[in-house]
């Protein structure tokens, strides 16, 4: 029987305008984008945020300063800590301020805790966006181990509210290093499982690899920052670059990619994970004892004048300006966000692939939609 | 079956001798559409992890029934609110449940779905509660609720079905 | 480069109306036509190459609204904040989107969120607002359903 070979002609295609809506399973948020495309391809897109505005920083202008702190960990509700360290980094500059050595190791493990945390939940996020349905279980396991930890210390689960104006409130519970220990104790092996699992999966290579690649000029010039540019062979990391609080006295190295597609952002948070486990055992080691609070005056009335600090959050650089006019209200508080500007260059690095790819490296810029609107 | 959730032992009446057992078709309906009841997963802000939460490992509610989200609403019959509706996205909620079948049910989660939450007061951009846009079934406290308050809230839905009446 | 040293290279370029030293950064306020001269000459010359963000301050009591740029090097690691006064009635100021692409979105916020104009920005639409919310960060913003603290 001859076997006739068959011809596809070319199959005309239309440009059309589509709008990847407010409600979508994988923008992770309310984010609505606005993509002309040509068949299966993107030529152009417009991110349109705002479907979450909630006017925090007006409402800021009208509370006191010890009020603020619960408004600041609703913006980027998976690392809490981030948004508490920088507001609290920021009014204790403008008192003059100096916060006691263990509220310092306190706060840092309360914060890489977070980063861990923050960093499980985008690699179940991102799985599910690839199709993948099996990292969600085990990530979440370990999350619940840590909520657990940070629960007893904060008390609450994700919204924590942890850390005060000086210090933190509380000492840490009985039970909190050793159950920290335990979990360490096998972390670095679950982390090898998950990478095999997911990140050097064949499929997903293939629609990783090559993909979305950003450039290191482009990159400093739209502001992008964390994991984001240090895929890109970008050592910028603020732990290193310009260290606060206590993190020069660790030794930590600064993982980065080699060629700045969507693989080497994914190989970058899992190793970035090995690292806050390090830095965990040495501030267990090296916690010393004493008070966990300065002295703070019953009513914070700053002097005049104004203050901008930043911190390393899991997405690269969280910063807040404050302005002052000595009462007991900022008069005017700005809270730079790093998803804002990292979602402004998506334009540059999405064009000319198909809509499936859009999806990949929308979830390998590890977006947080509340925090772009505040 | 596996669905005996606050089972009321009047309404079954089993068959001495033989595998059958006669009750009101009612009750039939009811428990069918109670315990397989499917999501639209329409998380917004904080609420949506704990929802997460809620599916995963410790506290599953694929016990109990919810197992699909349908991203869909067109094939959905639960909407769960988690999070603060803004004037911008309000449209859109009502298009939403709009677009979903009878009979659907709305579960608002967490302090912003009821009422406006900690953005209650001073803000120009929150509307102050779903319920001034969908009417709501089951209103779940919380800041954000936990866990085992989600599943609560979801238990007293499914009382709720169990008790919908045919006749008029 | 310590703060004087830096302002002694700005002043080669255009003359600041006020510089000032607070908690160890330079703060140097500038006329609203040189804000482009001295940001290409900040990036190209003394290597700030990160704008951190752009931001305004509503300053009713004066009637001038202040735009604020952060500038941060990740070579030399110095800071230096640049600011403009801009007259309340009609702020109207140059972009600066092509020199620091990061600052194509801040300038719309900023925009959006206090009434200024940035003159030739290549796409200056609303970001997060919708229509009915007119500057809703100025002082004097008044909307009809904002429920005020109670007092206890």
């Amino acid at each position: 029987m001859t076997q006739e070979k068959f011809e596809l002609e070319k199959i005309a295609t239309d440009e059309y305008i589509l709008s990847m809506g407010p409600q979508h399973p994988s923008t992770h948020g309310v984010l609505r984008v606005i993509l002309r495309m040509d068949g299966e391809y993107v030529i152009d897109l417009q991110p349109d945020p705002g479907y979450i505005h909630s006017s925090i920083e007006k409402i800021c202008e009208r509370r006191n300063y010890d009020q603020i702190m619960p408004y600041t960990d609703r913006m980027d509700y998976l690392s809490a800590v981030n948004y508490n360290w920088v507001y609290a980094l920021a009014v204790e500059k403008l008192l003059g301020i100096k916060v006691p050595e263990r509220a310092e190791y306190i706060r840092v493990i309360l914060a890489e805790i977070n980063r861990i945390m923050s960093h499980l939940l985008w690699f179940s996020a991102f799985g599910i966006d690839m199709g993948a349905l099996t990292p969600i279980w085990y990530a979440f396991r370990e999350r619940e181990n840590l909520i657990t930890l940070i629960e007893a210390q904060t008390g609450g689960r994700l919204t924590h509210n942890a850390l005060r104006i000086g210090g933190v409130k509380n000492d840490l519970p009985k039970g909190f290093i050793e159950g920290l220990k335990k979990f360490l104790s096998n972390f670095e092996d679950y982390i090898d499982e998950y990478e095999a699992l997911l990140i050097n999966n064949v499929i997903f290579t293939a629609r990783t690899k090559g993909i979305g690649i950003l450039k290191k000029e482009i990159a400093i010039s739209y502001g992008m920052s964390g994991p984001t540019i240090r895929g890109s062979n970008v050592s910028i990391d603020l732990r290193k670059t310009s260290p606060y609080s206590i993190y020069d006295k660790f030794d930590f190295k600064v993982c980065v990619g080699q060629n700045g597609d969507t693989w080497d952002r994914c190989k970058v948070r899992m190793d970035e994970m090995r690292q806050s486990a390090n830095i965990l055992r040495q501030a267990i080691e090296g916690m010393p004892s004493g008070d966990v609070m300065a002295k703070v005056p019953r009513v914070i009335k700053p002097a005049p004048g104004e203050v901008y600090e930043k911190v390393e959050g899991p997405r690269g650089e969280t910063g807040v300006y404050i302005v002052s006019d000595g009462t007991e209200k900022p008069y005017r508080i700005k809270f730079r966000s790093p998803s804002f500007s990292n979602l402004s260059g998506l334009r540059e690095i999405c064009i000319g692939y198909k809509i499936a790819d859009l999806v990949a490296i929308m979830g390998s810029l590890d977006l947080v939609i509340p925090e772009i609107d505040r | 079956m596996g669905l005996m959730n606050g089972v009321d032992e009047n309404l079954i009446k089993k068959i001495p001798g033989a595998p059958i057992f006669m009750t009101s078709i009612e009750w039939v309906i009811n428990a069918s559409r109670a315990n397989s009841l499917w999501t639209v997963t329409f998380g917004l802000r904080c609420c949506a992890i704990e929802m997460m939460h809620t599916g995963a490992t410790k506290t599953d509610w694929a016990r109990f029934g919810f197992e699909v989200p349908a991203a869909s609403p067109r094939r959905s019959d639960v909407m769960v609110v988690a999070g603060t509706v803004s004037k911008k996205m309000a449209p859109i909620v009502k298009r939403l449940y709009e677009q979903m079948p009878e009979p659907k049910y709305v579960l608002a989660m967490g302090a912003c779905a009821i009422s406006g939450g900690p953005f209650l007061y001073d803000s120009y951009s929150v509307v102050y509660g779903v319920d001034k846009i969908i009417p709501v079934d089951v209103y779940i406290p919380g800041c954000p609720p936990r866990p085992e308050a989600l599943l609560d809230g979801f238990i007293k839905l499914q009382k709720k079905i169990m008790t919908q009446k045919f006749r008029k | 480069m310590n703060y004087q040293e830096i302002l002694e290279k700005i002043k080669t370029k255009v003359e600041p109306v006020y510089a000032k030293e607070d908690l160890g950064v330079l703060n140097a306020e500038i006329k609203s036509s040189d804000i482009r001269t001295v940001l290409n000459y900040l990036k190209s010359e003394l290597s700030f190459d990160w704008l951190s963000f752009i931001t305004a301050i509503d300053w009713i009591a004066n009637n001038c609204i202040e735009v604020v740029y952060q500038l941060f090097s990740n070579i030399t690691k110095d800071r230096v904040v640049i600011r403009v006064k801009l007259d309340r009635n009609k702020p109207e100021i140059e972009t600066v989107s092509d020199i620091y692409r990061t600052a194509e979105w801040h300038e719309r916020e900023t925009a959006e969120m206090f009434g200024i104009k940035f003159s030739n920005h290549p796409y200056p639409n609303k970001l997060l607002t919708i229509d009915g919310m007119d500057s809703p960060l100025r002082k004097d913003f008044k909307c009809d359903d904002m429920k005020p603290l109670p007092k206890d």
